[in-house]
């Protein structure tokens, strides 16, 4: 069936949580974000149609799945077998024409609006399955940064398509009852944030599910040393309530994600011996991303799991921008326990009561 | 052998050159003994906390009368014999180099506690069901004393009875009246020092509940966040300042701000407005005003040296003034009550509704709703007691010490105070006896050099630097009237002992209890009393034992504030809250360890004052 470009890429500006089957839980959220008036820095998604009539107009649907169906679960060597055959098949097929026209207008738009020839990008999966609040698939399917002019990009998106069929997300749907064709998928294109500072942040207490904090953490550089877990970053927690930020922990921060103009690439590096002990956000900071949190919390009316970025080139605080945000799946889940006890006013007046000071021995 | 951490054993504290025999000047039972090997084993195995929020400066004889005596038996008599508290049953003092130093006594059987709380709980339910009634009770009570007290007259002595007693001479005793107002004074006062306590019981108990259920619900919750929900604004304290500041704006706008400004006395402003009509209306307004609501004390109105505002015109007028420059450069000077009280339920409500369990959010409510319930009542004992009692009884003390003067006794009759109660029952019935006699009163010839030597050994004592604790550090402290009446913590106490440990030369650091958040540098003023306010410099920051209602002049000048003593609830941390300057309360050491002029940073989110260079 014959369907109208324009489909297959659709600018964050234009999508919302109705979105989501066309351009996947990540991509909507960005959307729905910049309606609640959050500052995301500006992209567009690839849509599922795209993703669709590729497989479709390629020939791939019948071949995936004769690969697949075949495939033990519990078995490595047949999951990553059948990986590489589909990723292969999915990367050396040619992407249509209307698709490739598609992103081409969506990029060089980008590029147009933020001035750049070869704007820097983050090509990004967004799985339409991905970000159901009862299940997590995050970190799933691939990402990839600091992307450079419109041939990458294609590449990229195709890169992110194929990363559906890697030997995890195929063992996790397996294993979880999700089948392989109702996962379609969208690729997010966003303007990349030249990360001073970037770290990911809750709208509650992750330790202890406390609702009143928004705990803060960040690293030099971009996000990804946070989100992967490669370094110990600043910890800020924050009372939301009266805005006051009530612990701060600096941690040594050896290594910070940048992107090397030589290389082509981001890469880690060793952080300057006199940043390694310096506290990533100052007070304003702090307070602007608790804030934001805050409102994104309002609008999803739900805990929520947010990355962040603030960006060298401009200055506070339009440089403070939401890369993502997600709704936070462990404490929401849990049944409200009491805290106090299930003990009344007055029966916790007689215990404060029965208090005094210890002596010792 | 495990190390038991202490601080100084309290009979081991040195005599300080030149005041040898100071123990004469006070009750024996004030000191520490070893007279009594039972007794000095409870003083070396207890933990002593000066009491430096309420009695920062040595002890005048007469002043542990009041402030251990009468107070802490007050407290004792509400707390221990009529509602029976489970954890606490007195605080009792002793006085060493004229400082005070209280321990808590507590009981300590689990079934001693547990055959009290059986009798505390429907007493204190009683209270808390039935609170507006006895509430209104408690404040008409406390009025009829303050009448009682004010109707007391120590009048001068006459030489003949007049020729009118005849009639009645069957019922009248000449001279006796001296005696028996004497009398009635102590009377009027041990009633007194009970009755302000059974309000500030009940609030103290309720908002201790709320704070620790606070933590429970918002681990790390901070103390200032705590006390913007707790707080309620309709005490008499606040009314006093607002009243004051009515004041201030009505000068303003009858024009006479000038008269005000530019004087340095009351006496000077007062002529200068008698000159206008203006000025007149003004003074009018002030009269009718003054009674209660300037019976303010400048202090917390334990040691005599706190006068009210009534009596010394000169402190209200430096706050008339600061109010009135404030005026003059356009700003507001009331704080907005109805903008501060819509924030509190903002805030409060926004907690509320983070509670998702529905048992926590109901107790959340009651503790809430008994906390806002009590919540003038702390506020307003403050006033009854530090203000208004206390400023009534040093006025009849002094009277008694004028009749003193007029007798040859005394030549000033603000020596009255450098008797101990002892001492004065005595002088004061030596006068009777003498006058009936006709005799002169050997008072005259015994006393006068005696009180010389106690003056000199006040001001010896004034220069020694009193440490925060004595005996032993306590493992755990939790009960309510300590944390919130003294801001008395373990982690306070355990600061102290670390830094009793550092030397004054070495310590580049104190930590406290966050008062006020924020972060602010400056120049350190140490003010040891409230007539020290006028040196401080705008955006200094004032280092003090602790504060009282009327240094609330000097919250407006400086840029943040330190303390030795205090906890949340303390003076300090709501008054710079409402200013919106940095405090950090509860040091132990500040006033001893950093000097005027020192440069300090103020951390009030952590708590933390660093010394950053020393002054010259």
């Amino acid at each position: 069936m014959a369907v109208n470009y324009i489909d297959y890429i659709l600018h964050f500006e234009n999508v919302d949580k109705s979105s989501l089957p066309l351009v996947g839980g990540k991509n909507a959220s960005l959307g729905e974000m910049i309606k609640a008036g959050i500052r995301v820095p500006t992209g567009f998604a690839v849509t599922t149609n795209a993703y669709l009539d590729f497989v479709t107009e390629a020939g791939l649907t019948e071949r995936i799945m004769e690969v697949l169906c075949d495939v033990n679960p519990n078995d490595i060597k047949s999951l990553d077998q059948a990986s590489s055959e589909v990723q292969a098949l999915v990367n050396d097929a040619m992407m249509n024409v209307e698709t490739e026209r598609a992103i081409e207008e969506g990029y060089s738009f980008l590029c147009d609006r933020c001035g750049a020839e070869k704007l820097p990008v983050a090509v990004r999966s967004s799985a339409t399955a991905e970000d159901l609040p009862t299940a997590s698939f995050a970190g799933l399917q691939d990402t990839y940064l600091w992307v450079q002019g419109i041939e990458q990009v294609i590449k990229n998106v195709q890169k992110c398509w194929a990363s559906l069929f890697t030997s995890r997300a195929i063992s996790y749907r397996i294993r979880n009852g999700f089948t392989h064709e109702k996962v379609l998928i969208s690729v997010g294109v966003q303007k990349m944030v030249n990360s001073r500072v970037a770290g990911v942040m809750f709208t509650i207490n992750p330790t202890d599910g406390d609702p009143s904090k928004v705990v803060i953490e960040g690293n030099w550089g971009l996000g990804e040393t946070v989100v992967g877990g490669t370094v110990n970053p600043d910890k800020f927690v924050v009372d939301k309530v009266v805005m006051e930020t009530n612990e701060k922990t600096i941690s040594a921060k050896h290594i910070k994600c940048v992107y090397d103009p030589d290389k082509g690439e981001v890469v880690n590096i060793d952080v300057e011996q006199d940043m390694q002990s310096k506290c990533c956000l100052d007070d304003r900071e702090i307070k602007e991303l608790a804030k934001i949190a805050k409102e994104i919390e309002r609008h999803y009316g739900r805990a929520m799991d947010i990355e962040w970025a603030i960006d060298k080139d401009s200055s506070f605080p339009e440089n403070v921008f939401i890369v993502q945000a997600r709704p936070e799946t462990v404490w929401s889940q849990r049944k409200k326990e009491s805290v106090l006890g299930k003990k009344s006013g007055y029966q916790l007046l007689m215990e404060q009561a029965m208090k005094r000071i210890k002596i010792a021995g | 052998m495990t190390e038991v951490k202490g601080f100084m054993d309290p009979h081991e504290v040195p005599t300080v050159p030149g005041t040898e025999g100071w123990e004469e000047m006070y009750s024996y039972y004030l000191l520490f003994s070893k007279d009594d090997p039972k007794r000095a084993e409870y003083e070396s195995s207890r933990f002593w906390f000066r009491d430096n929020v309420h009695l920062p400066d040595p002890m005048y004889p007469l002043d542990p009368n009041l402030a251990c005596d009468m107070n802490f038996s007050g407290i004792a008599a509400i707390a221990n014999r009529a509602f029976s508290l489970p954890n606490f049953k007195s605080y009792d003092p002793r006085i060493v180099n004229g400082y005070v130093y209280v321990n808590s006594v507590e009981p300590e059987d689990p079934e001693e506690m547990q055959k009290r709380a059986e009798i505390f709980e429907p007493r204190i339910n009683y209270i808390f069901q039935n609170w507006d009634k006895y509430y209104a009770g408690w404040t008409q009570e406390c009025d009829s004393l303050l009448e009682e007290m004010r109707q007391l007259e120590f009048a001068e002595l006459i030489e003949v009875e007049p020729e009118s007693i005849m009639p009645e001479l069957y019922k009248y005793y000449p001279v006796h009246k001296l005696y028996s107002e004497y009398l009635k004074l102590w009377d009027i006062m041990v009633r007194m020092s009970q009755q302000t306590k059974k309000a500030l019981l009940p609030s103290y108990g309720a908002d201790l509940v709320f704070i620790e259920n606070m933590r429970n619900l918002f681990p790390g919750i901070s103390d200032t966040a705590i006390t913007q929900i707790a707080q309620g604004f309709e005490s008499k304290l606040f009314r006093a300042v607002e009243e004051l500041q009515k004041l201030a704006q009505s000068a303003f706008n009858l024009g006479v701000s000038g008269a005000i400004l530019e004087s340095k006395k009351w006496e000077e402003a007062s002529t200068k407005l008698q000159e206008t009509d203006g000025g007149r209306k003004w003074l009018e307004d002030f009269e009718a005003e003054r009674y209660p609501w300037f019976e303010m004390s400048t202090g917390e109105g334990w040691q005599k040296d706190c006068v009210s505002w009534n009596e010394n015109l000169d402190v209200p007028l430096g706050s008339l003034k600061n109010y009135l420059n404030a005026l003059k450069e356009g700003k507001s000077i009331t704080r907005p009550k109805e903008e501060v009280l819509r924030r509190r339920d903002e805030i409060t409500e926004e907690y509320r509704s983070l509670i998702k369990n529905e048992e926590d959010a109901k107790a959340f409510d009651s503790l809430i709703g008994l906390t806002r319930m009590v919540a003038s009542a702390s506020e307003d004992h403050s006033i009854y007691q530090g203000s208004w009692f206390h400023n009534l009884y040093d006025r009849k003390l002094r009277q008694i010490g004028q009749l003193f003067v007029n007798q040859g006794i005394l030549t000033d009759k603000e020596d009255v105070f450098l008797f101990n109660r002892q001492d004065l029952d005595c002088v004061v019935w030596e006068l009777y006896t003498s006058w009936c006699r006709g005799v002169e009163p050997a008072a005259k010839y015994y006393w006068p050099k005696r009180i010389e030597r106690r003056k000199e050994i006040m001001d010896r004592l004034r220069e020694w630097i009193a440490p925060p604790a004595l005996g032993i550090v306590p493992e755990t402290i939790e009960s309510p009237t300590t944390i919130v009446l003294f801001g008395i913590t373990p982690e306070l106490v355990n600061s102290w002992w670390e830094a009793g440990t550092v030397s004054e030369e070495e310590t580049k650091e104190l930590k406290g209890f966050s008062g006020s958040t924020g972060i602010v540098e400056g120049n350190a003023r140490v003010c040891r009393s409230v007539s020290d306010i006028g040196t401080l410099q705008p955006g200094e920051i004032m280092v003090t034992p602790s504060t009282a209602p009327t240094w609330a002049p000097a919250f407006q000048i400086v840029g943040g504030c330190v303390t030795d003593m205090g906890g949340i609830f303390c003076h300090t941390a709501i008054v710079a809250r409402e200013y919106g300057i940095p405090a950090v309360v509860g040091t132990g050491y500040a006033t001893a360890r950093i000097k005027t002029g020192d440069r300090i940073s103020v951390n009030g989110d952590t708590g933390v004052v660093t010394i950053l260079e020393r002054a010259g």
